[in-house]
C-alpha cells in the first residue's frame, strides 16, 4: 500500500513538473499594434448590414440561458424573407452582432465558429450532456489536484480546458475570425473584477492590455464570460503594457480621447476612465482578473446599448445611420432570467440561507438587467418618436403651406425596435410559465427541460407584438408560424419528480 | 443623444472622433441632422485642406431633433 501511494505521489510530482513546464499565459503579447484582429470591421467588413442592422443579446443563466439563447437562433434560422432586390434569405443570416453572458455565451461562441452546420453539434456537445458532471468528475480526478496545486492553474483553467476539448474544439480566436464571413461579430463578455465594469473579449479591448487576442482559446473567453464567483476561479490576463510595450506606440481611438474629458456625461466619462486605467494604471495593474459576465451586465446589453447610443464604439450605429448605410435597427434579447420562489411569502418562517444566498447573488443582477432592457426600450422609443416629430413637423407645416419644406434632412428614415424574450412573458399557461422560471441554473439539465426552452425561445418570437412590428416593417406581408409545445413536453420537463 | 447640422458651403465627408459620418449635405443641398451622442467630439471635415478651423473640439448638449446643434466651418 505504501509503495503505491509513494509511486502515485512521484508520478503526480512528475505530472506536475511536466505540466507546468507547459503552462503558459493565457494571452500572448501583442507584437505590432494594427488593424488587425478579432473586430467588427474585420468580422462584418463593409456593407455587410444591408440596411437591417440586427443585435442578439444572449443573457446568462447557465444551460437554460444557452437553450434559450439557441431557441432564438433556431426560431431566427426558420424565419425566410426575400429583401429586395437580393435573393431569399433567412433573418438569422442578418445578424450582425451578437453580445453575450455566462451560459449564453457558450451558444454564441459556438454559432459564431461553426455556424448554422454546427448546430447539432452544439446540441450534442453541450446542450444536451452533463458538463457540470464533467466538470466535476475532472476536480476529482487525482491527476488534477497536482494541476490544481499550481499557482497557474486553477478550477477556471479546468473549465477552459474541458469546454477547449469538447465544445469548441481548439478553436481560438484566429479561428473565429477566419471562420467569420457570414457569421455575427460575437461580443463574449466577463467581469473586470476591480473595476466591477464589463470586458468584452475583441482586439479592441486587448489592445488596451497590449496583448495579441488571437492566440486565445474561444473556450478561454466562454469560460471567463461564464465563471460564476466561487464556484469558479477567476481568469487572469496579463496586462503587458506594465513591463513590455512601449506606451507611446499605443494611439487610443479617437472617441476615447474626447470621451476622457471632464465636461462628458458622467455615464460616457465613467466608460473612458474605466478603458484608460488599463493604459494609465500600468504599476497598479500588471493582471487583469474577470469573472462572470453577469456581475456587470447579466443581459449583455450594455455593450450594444453604447454602439447604439453614440459615436464611442468601433461599430457605432449612429455612424452607419449617418452613412445610410442601415434604416432598421433590430436588437432581440433572450433573457432567461428565473423568477421568485413564490412559496416564500405562504410561510410565517423565512427564507433558509439558500434562499438568501440565491437573492443576494441574482436579485441585484436581476434588477440592472430590468433596467438595462428598459434603457434600450426607452432610447428607442425615444428615437422613433424624434423621427416621428420631424414627420409630423413637416406634415403640419406643409398643410398650412404647401411650398414649405424642412431647413434640413434626417439621414434616412430609419426604424428602431427592441423585443425581449423572457419566461415571464408565457401569460397564456401559468404553470408553464411557473415551471420555466424555477428551472434551475447549471451546466446540466434534464432533456426534456432543454427541448422545453427552445422550443418556449421560438413561441415567444413568433408571437412577440414587439417582434411581429419589426417583420411587418422588414417583411411585408411575413406571416409568422403557429408553434406548438406538445403538453407531454410540458408535463415531462415540469414534472416535480 | 443629440443631433448636429455641419455647415459649410460645398458637400463634405463629416468625421466625428475620425469616424466617417456621411456627407454635411443631402442631395437636395440641405444640410443633414446627424445622429450623435452629447458629450465632447472632435469634428472635421475630408477633402482639400481648405476648411478653418481644420477640427474642432466641441462639448456637444442633448438637442431636439428640430432644433439640432449647429457647427459652423469655413472656407478658407
Amino acid at each position: 500500500m505504501l509503495i503505491i501511494l509513494i509511486r502515485g505521489l512521484a508520478m503526480a510530482a512528475l505530472v506536475a513538473t511536466l505540466t507546468g513546464c507547459a503552462a503558459g499565459p493565457v494571452n500572448p503579447r501583442l507584437d505590432v499594434y494594427g488593424p488587425d484582429g478579432y473586430r467588427y470591421a474585420k468580422v462584418r467588413g463593409e456593407g455587410a448590414e444591408q440596411e437591417l442592422f440586427v443585435i442578439l443579446a444572449f443573457s446568462g443563466g447557465g444551460t437554460r440561458a444557452a437553450a434559450f439563447s439557441y431557441g432564438l437562433l433556431e426560431g431566427l434560422q426558420s424565419i425566410t424573407y426575400r429583401p429586395p432586390p437580393d435573393a431569399e434569405r433567412t433573418l438569422l443570416a442578418d445578424v450582425d452582432v451578437i453580445s453575450s453572458v455566462s451560459g449564453g455565451s457558450f451558444t454564441a461562441a459556438h454559432y459564431a465558429l461553426f455556424g448554422v452546420e454546427g448546430f447539432k453539434r452544439f446540441e450534442e456537445d453541450f446542450l444536451y450532456r452533463d458538463i457540470q458532471g464533467e466538470l466535476i468528475a475532472r476536480a476529482l480526478a487525482p491527476w488534477n489536484w497536482v494541476r490544481l496545486l499550481r499557482s497557474d492553474y486553477s478550477r477556471i483553467d479546468l473549465a477552459a480546458d474541458l469546454y477547449d476539448e469538447v465544445v469548441f474544439k481548439r478553436a481560438t480566436f484566429a479561428t473565429l475570425l477566419q471562420q467569420s464571413r457570414g457569421r455575427p461579430y460575437v461580443l463574449l463578455n466577463a467581469t473586470d473584477m476591480t473595476l466591477g465594469a464589463r470586458f468584452e473579449f475583441t482586439q479592441d479591448q486587448f489592445d488596451l492590455l497590449c496583448s495579441d487576442l488571437s492566440q486565445v482559446p474561444v473556450a478561454r473567453a466562454v469560460a471567463a464570460s461564464s465563471a460564476f464567483p466561487i464556484l469558479l476561479s477567476p481568469l487572469t490576463l496579463h496586462n503587458y503594457g506594465a513591463d513590455h510595450c512601449d506606451p507611446d506606440r499605443f494611439v487610443p481611438p479617437t472617441w476615447l480621447k474626447s470621451a476622457s474629458e471632464p465636461s462628458n456625461p458622467p455615464r460616457r466619462q465613467a466608460l473612458a476612465r474605466n478603458l484608460m486605467s488599463y493604459r494609465q494604471d500600468l504599476k497598479d495593474r500588471p493582471f487583469v482578473h474577470l469573472l462572470d459576465g453577469g456581475l456587470a451586465d447579466n443581459i449583455g446589453l450594455r455593450g450594444p446599448y453604447i454602439a447604439l447610443s453614440g459615436q464611442d464604439s468601433a461599430w457605432s450605429v449612429y455612424s452607419k445611420i449617418n452613412n445610410r448605410q442601415i434604416r432598421r435597427v433590430l436588437v432581440i434579447t433572450a433573457n432567461a432570467k428565473t423568477g421568485r420562489a413564490p412559496s416564500w411569502d405562504r410561510r410565517e418562517s423565512p427564507p433558509g440561507i439558500s434562499g438568501v444566498l440565491g437573492l443576494v447573488t441574482t436579485g441585484p443582477m436581476g434588477n440592472y438587467s430590468f433596467e438595462t432592457v428598459q434603457l434600450i426600450a426607452e432610447h428607442f422609443g425615444r428615437l422613433n418618436a424624434d423621427i416621428e416629430t420631424y414627420g409630423a413637423c413637416e406634415r403640419i407645416a406643409k398643410a398650412q403651406c404647401p411650398a414649405f419644406s424642412m431647413p434640413f434632412e434626417l439621414p434616412a428614415p430609419v426604424s428602431f425596435h427592441a423585443v425581449e424574450l423572457s419566461f415571464d412573458k408565457v401569460t397564456d399557461n401559468r404553470d408553464l410559465q411557473l415551471c420555466l422560471e424555477g428551472l434551475a441554473t447549471s451546466f446540466a439539465l434534464p432533456r426534456a427541460q432543454v427541448t422545453l426552452v427552445r422550443q418556449v425561445a421560438q413561441r415567444l418570437l413568433m408571437t412577440s407584438p414587439e417582434f411581429l412590428d419589426a417583420m411587418r416593417a422588414i417583411a411585408p406581408g411575413w406571416q409568422p408560424p403557429e408553434v406548438r409545445i406538445d403538453p407531454a413536453l410540458i408535463a415531462e420537463a415540469c414534472s416535480k419528480d | 443623444m443629440s443631433y448636429v447640422i455641419v455647415r459649410f458651403v460645398e458637400p463634405r465627408e463629416v468625421y466625428i472622433d475620425d469616424q466617417a459620418q456621411g456627407s454635411n449635405l443631402a442631395a437636395s443641398g440641405k444640410p443633414r441632422a446627424l445622429f450623435v451622442g452629447a458629450g465632447v467630439h472632435t469634428f472635421r471635415l475630408g477633402g482639400a485642406a481648405d476648411v478653418d478651423p481644420p477640427t474642432q473640439k466641441l462639448d456637444v448638449p442633448e438637442r431636439p431633433i428640430l432644433d439640432p446643434f449647429c457647427v459652423a466651418f469655413h472656407k478658407c
